[in-house]
């Protein structure tokens, strides 16, 4: 691959028209011209050559070229060049025939010089821009798979933190003391498992689910988690009923519970609250998830706080542009987790 | 035959070792506790030899709890599923059971505990909990050959290491036994089983040698009483 970049733009610059500069020598003395002719033959299209194009390609650098589409670009590549020539061959006449004296200029002699110049100037432009050209889509190539990697990474972080482990095997294990003491609800309490484990595979990769789908889950969800707190974990559910239909990440809410058990029931030894509301506001709706406990309180277990709630935040950020919000705070002894998010 | 107790605040999570440890028949009581707090009560009431210990408990948590006692029992983790925790077992090959807990796995843990040793000798099974950082470690008092105090904190050298506990070196003076750890400066108690060599230094001061390599230079004061002590 050819880099681009000044240095080398110089490089190319300088051999290319050094050796043009060159071989019109080498031929004009090979040919008897005399050492004036040579001279001006030699220096002035040399340096007019170097310095259009140096000055055309400075321009180059202020447009967004690499934006446009291919026919656009292909235009201004045949008008430069044109121009480019125009430019070229008037001031080198012009300035020849000025320290000649030259009166009267052959037609044929300039169409010629014209036409050469012209293919100079063209595969000038022509390596310019396919270099660029190249070296764009390139990058535009890795980008592309930048991307995508970074997708499958938020996909999987997601994944990995939908159903927290430490739960999954202490749903287990309580369903399994349960079994000898409420078979009754031990079935019902697998089934719940069930419906949660089926639900995170089935919607992991999706982007958004409907809320009273998400609700659903939600509630088996903290049927689970009170077979583990028992009379410790108290919580309420309050849904405007006309956002049943709105759309939300899958697992979010889910997520949210997780992290208040984390940092707030649990470490409690009389347990705690948890209360959920989903209410419009505006041109948004906002799922606020409250728990007991305080945003300072200690993670002595060397769990990394937040990791989940980063989770959130990054797929709101994929999901709404940007468009969507989630901040944490505390009132009355309340911690208040709440996202929001555009109807 | 030896009594138990099992710490864990999931009530069926509770009832579930329980009735695992009752088939076992291997303990004379079981009891219970939900939490560090009702734990502590239990230990000082019951005097278990084994405890089987919840890591993630309200309040203070099951190292925490550990932590805050001067003596410990012999002890089996318990967890549910816990990465911190678990990798810092393994670095010390520390036992722990896994929720659910199979029979098997639970025969085998107690299996290597120390079960026979009577109530009396158990001075010599004495051992504290130490966590520094991931690591943590049981250490047997008796492996332990001195405490230096940094601050409010105490660095207990053991082995090759020397990790801090949250215990001043006075605290640390006042419930050591006295015939075996002595306090020779106000810097450092030492193990008395360590030492190597005392020598006469200036000013009527002594200076000790352990048997690790370490020098330790002994207060006035106190190289008065270690001369009683060993009537030198």
């Amino acid at each position: 691959m050819v880099k681009t970049g000044n240095k080398n733009f110089w490089i190319a610059q300088s051999i290319g028209w050094l050796s043009i500069a060159l071989s019109n020598f080498t031929v004009q003395y090979l040919a008897g011209f005399s050492f004036q002719m040579l001279l001006i033959n030699t220096v002035l299209p040399f340096a007019f050559g170097f310095l259009i194009t140096t000055l055309y390609r400075s321009w180059i650098k202020k447009i967004n070229w690499k934006h446009w589409s291919l026919p656009k670009t292909i235009g201004l590549i045949s008008g430069s060049t044109l121009l480019q020539t125009f430019i070229f061959i008037s001031i080198l006449f012009g300035l020849i025939s000025y320290l000649l004296g030259i009166q009267e200029l052959e037609t044929p002699k300039i169409l010629s010089n014209a036409f050469i110049f012209g293919i100079i100037f063209l595969a000038w432009n022509l390596i310019y821009f396919s270099i660029h050209y190249f070296n764009n889509w390139h990058y535009s190539e890795i980008e592309k798979w930048q991307l995508v990697a970074e997708m499958k990474d938020a996909q999987l972080g997601s994944l990995k933190a939908q159903i927290n482990p430490h739960f999954i095997f202490n749903a287990i294990n309580n369903i399994r003391s349960l079994i000898l003491e409420d078979k009754e609800k031990a079935r019902d309490m697998l089934l719940n498992f069930s419906d949660l484990f089926r639900y995170s595979l089935k919607h992991s990769g999706q982007e958004t689910v409907k809320l009273k789908e998400e609700l659903e889950i939600v509630n088996q969800y903290l049927e689970l988690l009170s077979i583990q707190f028992e009379d410790k974990l108290q919580y309420s559910l309050n849904i405007d009923d006309h956002l049943l239909e709105k759309e939300v990440p899958p697992m979010i809410l889910q997520m949210l519970i997780e992290n208040a058990i984390k940092h707030g029931i649990s470490q409690f030894k009389e347990g705690g609250k948890i209360q959920i509301e989903i209410y419009p506001k505006a041109d948004y709706f906002y799922i606020d998830v409250k728990n007991t406990g305080s945003l300072n309180s200690k993670t002595s277990l060397g769990e990394r706080l937040g990791v989940g709630l980063e989770n959130i935040k990054r797929r709101l950020d994929l999901i709404y542009n940007g468009h969507a919000n989630f901040h944490m705070s505390e009132a009355q002894n309340l911690v208040i987790a709440s996202i929001k998010i555009p109807i | 035959m030896p009594n138990c107790l099992v710490v864990e605040d999931s009530r069926l999570a509770r009832k579930e070792l329980v009735q695992l440890l009752k088939k076992l028949d291997q303990f004379e009581e079981i009891h219970e506790a939900q939490d560090a707090e009702e734990a502590l009560i239990a230990l000082e009431e019951f005097d278990p030899e084994v405890v089987f210990l919840d890591i993630h408990l309200p309040g203070k948590n099951g190292f925490e709890f550990l932590e805050s006692l001067d003596h410990i029992p012999q002890v089996i983790f318990t967890t549910a599923y816990d990465e911190y925790a678990i990798k810092s077992f393994d670095y010390n090959a520390i036992d722990y059971l896994l929720k659910p807990i199979k029979k098997d796995r639970l025969i085998k843990a107690i299996d290597k505990l120390d079960l026979n040793t009577s109530k009396q000798s158990n001075i010599q099974l004495q051992q504290v909990f130490v966590r520094d950082g991931e690591k943590c470690w049981f250490v047997k008092l008796e492996d332990i050959r001195l405490f230096e105090s940094v601050g409010n904190y105490a660095k207990v050298y053991f082995e090759s290491e020397k990790p801090m506990i949250q215990k001043s070196l006075s605290y640390l003076e006042s419930v050591l036994d006295e015939n075996t750890f002595f306090r020779v400066n106000r810097q450092q108690i030492i193990n008395l089983q360590f030492i190597d060599k005392i020598d006469t230094w200036f000013n009527g001061k002594l200076k000790i040698k352990l048997k690790t390599g370490e020098a330790i230079e002994v207060s006035r004061r106190q190289s008065h009483k270690i001369k009683q002590l060993f009537s030198l």
